[in-house]
């Protein structure tokens, strides 16, 4: 199975940071697929005590994915910027199909491996996030991406700046009410942003 | 939110973060200018700004996880070396199964191509897997699909492509043919085998998903050697390999890691042909042909497949199979039982591996083992708090716990006759209740069903094992413990004094073979006899329970006797022996409770604890026999509420550091009795107030009842009758019927009046006939008697209200005939003396009190 050449990529990237809208939509699909099958492989390569991080994960595709030889920076930032959001969809997409499944249990007896695995489900807490930065997004849609950046892109201060054009202290000031507003929220859920 | 609002919350959080963090509250104060909800705001997110950021990486974190376990992302379309992916066939253990086709312009043949999820580690593996590769693609056999081709994918996972072979496994086809056509068909299979065989090849994986029969008949065997070809070199991969076996169809030497011959085949061929023959009445001859292949022991199988299908043969042509007979009998049993805890055991296998404990799963291969296995299980799921509490929701630990006893359950049903595993059984059945009976902080209705049933399940077993071997005193005393459980859950059930008594017939004689030197059998006698106690005293037997106690007392020291000594006190109350009540109450108070509590103050606070809670609840039983006027009681108003008081500091105390705890119903009851005691009607109510969130059961229904009286005084009659009514619907009471009278009657209803009279005597009496010697029941009696009377005389009836009266003097005078006599029973035979004696007086011509009869309902 052929992964789309670098090339291919790094040309997109540009094709869309030079203007052209319909790159997006050709690169969504391929920078997905490749952090899914990333993540598949994943397991089997490593020990299976080891935690898989998800923004190892965007790094990794990165390299595989983006000619290195392109030392612009903007390219690596769209980069980023797409692969980060696209994270947050696989991650959430795969949480609610576990939770489909989970209820679809239905009458039948829980087999116990399964009882085993539920003792660490989180699942709830990422759906209950993923409506927590919708909310966010509503009023403060940048809040959103820095979160998005920072937590599903694992980007760190200064590439989450360059990313939304922005200074280093206002992402370090800006994060810190968006954290304050989600904990918030996920810890109260009663209250919600209307006010 | 509008976005103009949320900037001013930003500016505003922005600007208080920056402040020194006390000057935060008056700027924040300032800045808000009276804006009231956005102060709250901007204190609110303030709040949660906190440098920890798990609550979004651990999430996040574990979907992705999630992602990464996902077995395989679908590759349907995808390209594989020079194959196209064009539908799933399958998933397994070792990978899945795919169509696809090669997409050469030389030819496009569709196969079969299996995608394995481990990946070959080293060069040295990949060396060997080309080598084998190569073997196996020799193997030419019209009932073998041919391997095709095979390499690894870009991760380095291996796969193979076979030919596609449309069928359905064999034992699918058994369903519908009879057996000399499907011991044909074996026999094909065996010939596959044996061909294989001679070329030194041995399948190592054979189960009817790898024997499938094409819609033409002809079987085809899938996967051959590819278990070898995965496994890598026996001694340091074999556990790697194992989770890809089949349990149900691996020979036992297989699971055990032993070095695989030819033999392992025989033997899976045999599990399979029982399978292919399931649900047909098999002949003797053919089952013991069937046990032999699949023998436990390599040495006592055929030697070979040839040998296995030539027995077929024979016995397929009517000649004498060569399968030996003396064996049978005792391996059909020993398989029967097998085969019903393979379930068991193989659900035990995913369990294990989870656990890391493969190597114990793999080679336990006896029952017993698996028993333990099982227990082991149990252990680390169920009984290790942690993972259990793990399970956050009560139903995932509910099904985990049904699980266990669905397994159980038929474990018990095979084991019967087996000792040792019966003895296990009864232990495990005996955790499972234990956690049942525990699994709720606040028992719900049902849980504790559960739990008797796990017990009398372990009941039962024990009581099978100790019949057989009654010399054993560890099994005498868990049956004992068991029974005494029984009895602790059952509660006032009338089967709590059975389960109490069957506890003592097996503990009481043991303890005294040890001439009362055998400590470790004198806890449950004590247990049995003090539940046994409290069980007649909550079924309102008082005078078995004072019997039992006392008897049970005199065998203590004085330090064991706290339970009992406070049960007794309640007992000899019941029995009218107020004053007998009183002294030993008084005994624990100034002696008993403050000799244990300097004990233990200084070493244990949570027993010192206990201990003070434990001083609460004798100083409110004796503020309540003191002075209660609802109860039984010795008249000293004055000393009542002086106890009540003192009780009221201690349980308050305790219950404010114990909020869980269940003896907040003992500090409801320290409330209720200072609302009886209390003259002030205002004050009163406030007390019944604070005892009725306190208060569950008849204790609750009671105390409501009783606050119909204050408020009464108050002239609430509508509260009043509502309170009645209420505790009329939980229970109806002689005491809430003859309240509720009294409140009709002060409205002027002397009809609703004498109905509820009436149902409260009729229900007094049935009371006292079914518990003649709890003498509350005959006190309520008594008042509801001379309620009656007092309607009467309030009609100028006097005739009948003389009878009436009547009726409660005649229980007054025959009080000693069933309970203990005190001040308070003398006081009421005077005063219903002397109302007897007013109506006869009224009823004596030329008496003033005569007049004009009013008429009554």
């Amino acid at each position: 199975m052929g992964s789309p050449s670098t090339h291919q990529i790094t040309k997109l990237l540009r094709d869309w940071s030079g203007g052209d809208p319909s790159a997006l939509d050709q690169l969504t699909p391929l920078v997905y697929e490749e952090l899914r099958r990333l993540a598949a492989a994943y397991l089997r390569r490593e020990r299976p005590d080891h935690t898989l991080q998800a923004t190892a994960l965007i790094h990794e595709a990165y390299l595989r994915l983006i000619d290195q030889k392109d030392q612009r920076w903007e390219n690596r930032a769209h980069f980023f910027g797409i692969a980060a959001h696209l994270m947050r969809l696989i991650l959430v997409d795969h949480a609610r199909v576990h939770r489909a499944a989970k209820r679809g249990f239905g009458e039948s007896p829980l087999p116990l491996e399964e009882a085993l695995v539920m003792s660490v489900d989180r699942t709830e807490e990422l759906l209950a996030l993923e409506e927590a930065l919708t909310a966010l997004a509503a009023f403060d849609e940048r809040k959103c991406r820095m979160i998005e950046l920072r937590f599903f892109g694992g980007l760190g201060p200064e590439e989450t700046a360059k990313v939304l054009g922005v200074s280093v202290p206002t992402v370090h000031r800006e994060l810190k009410l968006a954290k304050a507003w989600l904990r918030r929220q996920l810890t109260s859920p009663e209250k919600t942003a209307e006010m | 939110m509008t976005t103009d609002r949320w900037q001013q919350i930003e500016g505003l959080f922005q600007r208080v973060s920056d402040c020194q963090a006390e000057q935060r509250e008056a700027f924040l104060a300032q800045a808000c200018a009276g804006d009231e909800e956005l102060r709250r705001e901007v204190r609110s997110l303030l709040a949660c700004d906190q440098a920890d950021e798990s609550f979004l990486e651990e999430p996040i974190q574990c979907a992705a996880q999630g992602v990464a376990q996902e077995r395989t992302v679908s590759l349907v379309g995808k390209q594989i070396g020079p194959y196209r992916i064009t539908a799933l066939i399958g998933r397994g253990g070792m990978g899945s199964v795919y169509r696809a086709v090669r997409d050469d312009a030389e030819y496009q043949k569709e196969v079969a191509l299996k995608l394995v999820k481990r990946g070959l580690d080293s060069e040295d593996d990949l060396r060997r897997f080309k080598r084998e590769r190569q073997i196996l693609a020799r193997l030419d056999h019209p009932y073998i699909a041919r391997l095709l081709d095979g390499g690894a994918t870009e991760e380095g996972l291996p796969y193979f492509v076979m030919e596609l072979v449309e069928g359905s496994p064999i034992t699918e086809y058994g369903r519908s043919h009879p057996i000399p056509e499907l011991l044909a068909l074996f026999r094909r299979v065996c010939a596959a085998v044996e061909y294989a065989h001679r070329r030194l090849i041995v399948h190592r994986d054979l189960k009817p998903q790898n024997i499938l029969v094409t819609p033409e008949g002809t079987p085809k065997l899938l996967d051959f050697g590819i278990a070898k070809l995965l496994s890598a070199e026996e001694s340091t991969h074999t556990l790697t390999a194992f989770p890809i076996l089949t349990p149900d169809y691996a020979s036992p030497e297989q699971q055990r890691g032993e070095p695989v011959t030819t033999a392992t085949d025989v033997y899976s061929l045999g599990r399979v042909l029982e399978e292919v023959l399931k649900g047909q009445s098999i002949p003797e001859e053919l089952a013991q042909v069937v046990q032999m292949a699949r023998n436990e022991e390599p040495e006592r199988r055929y030697r070979s497949v040839e040998q296995f299908s030539e027995d077929l043969r024979r016995y397929l042509e009517g000649l004498p199979v060569t399968a030996r007979k003396d064996t049978i009998l005792y391996r059909a049993r020993k398989f029967v039982r097998r085969n019903k805890l393979a379930v068991a055991a193989s659900v035990l296998a995913i369990v294990s591996l989870a656990a890391g404990t493969v190597v114990a799963t793999l080679q336990a291969r006896r029952a017993e083992r698996r028993l333990n296995q099982l227990r082991s299980f149990a252990r680390t799921v169920i009984f290790d708090k942690e993972i259990f509490e793990n399970l956050r929701t009560l139903s995932a630990r509910e099904k985990l716990i049904s699980t266990t006893l669905t397994y159980l359950d038929t474990a018990a049903r095979e084991s019967r006759g087996n000792a040792a595993l019966e003895r296990q059984l009864a232990g495990a059945y005996q955790r499972i209740a234990a956690i049942q009976g525990g699994v709720a902080s606040s028992p719900t209705l049902g849980v504790t069903d559960k739990a008797l049933a796990s017990y009398e399940k372990a009941a039962s077993l024990f009581e099978r094992l100790l019949a057989r071997d009654p010399q054993d005193r560890n099994l005498a005393l868990q049956t004992a413990n068991v029974y005494n459980r029984l009895g602790d859950l059952a509660g006032d059930d009338p089967t709590a004094l059975r389960h109490f008594r069957r506890a003592l017939e097996i503990a009481e004689p043991r303890f005294a073979s040890g001439n009362g030197k055998e400590p470790t059998f004198w806890n449950p006698v004590k247990r049995a006899y003090i539940g046994m106690g409290q069980a007649q005293l909550q079924g309102g037997d008082p005078r078995a329970a004072v019997e039992t106690l006392t008897g049970i007392l005199k065998r203590m020291s004085s330090h064991e006797g706290l339970i009992a000594n406070g049960a007794l006190g309640s007992a000899l109350w019941d029995r009218g022996d107020l004053e007998g009540a009183a002294r030993v109450w008084n005994r624990m108070l100034v002696d008993d409770l403050p000799r244990i509590l300097g004990k233990v103050a200084a070493t244990d606070s949570g027993a010192a604890q206990g201990l003070r809670s434990g001083t609460g609840n004798v100083l409110a039983g004796l503020g309540n026999l003191y002075g209660n006027p609802n109860e039984l009681n010795l008249g000293d108003v004055g000393r009542g509420l002086q106890q009540l008081v003192k009780a009221q500091v201690l349980l308050e105390d305790f219950v404010h550091r114990n909020p869980d705890d269940a003896d907040a119903g003992w500090l409801g009851r320290c409330y209720a009795g200072l609302g009886a005691l209390t003259r002030d009607p205002v004050r009163a109510l406030e007390f019944y107030r604070k005892a009725v969130p306190l208060l569950k059961g008849p204790a609750l229904a009671a105390s409501r009842a009783q606050m119909a009286y204050p408020l009464r005084k108050l002239g609430r009659r509508q509260e009043a009758a509502s309170e009645l009514e209420t505790a009329l619907e939980a229970q109806r009471t002689v005491f809430a019927l003859s309240e509720l009278g009294d409140l009709r009657l002060e409205q002027g209803d002397a009809a609703a009046a004498m109905a509820h009279y009436r149902e409260a005597v009729e229900l007094g009496q049935r009371e006292v006939a079914v518990k003649p010697y709890y003498m509350p029941g005959r006190r309520r009696l008594a008042d509801a008697y001379s309620r009656m009377a007092r309607l009467h005389e309030h009609a100028r009836n006097w005739e009948a209200a003389g009878e009436w009266h009547g009726k409660s003097l005649a229980i007054w005078k025959e009080w000693t005939k069933w309970g203990v006599s005190s001040p308070y029973n003398v006081r009421r035979e005077r005063q219903a003396a002397q109302a007897v004696l007013r109506c006869e007086t009224a009823l004596t011509p030329g008496s003033d009190a005569g007049g004009k009869k009013a008429d009554l309902p």
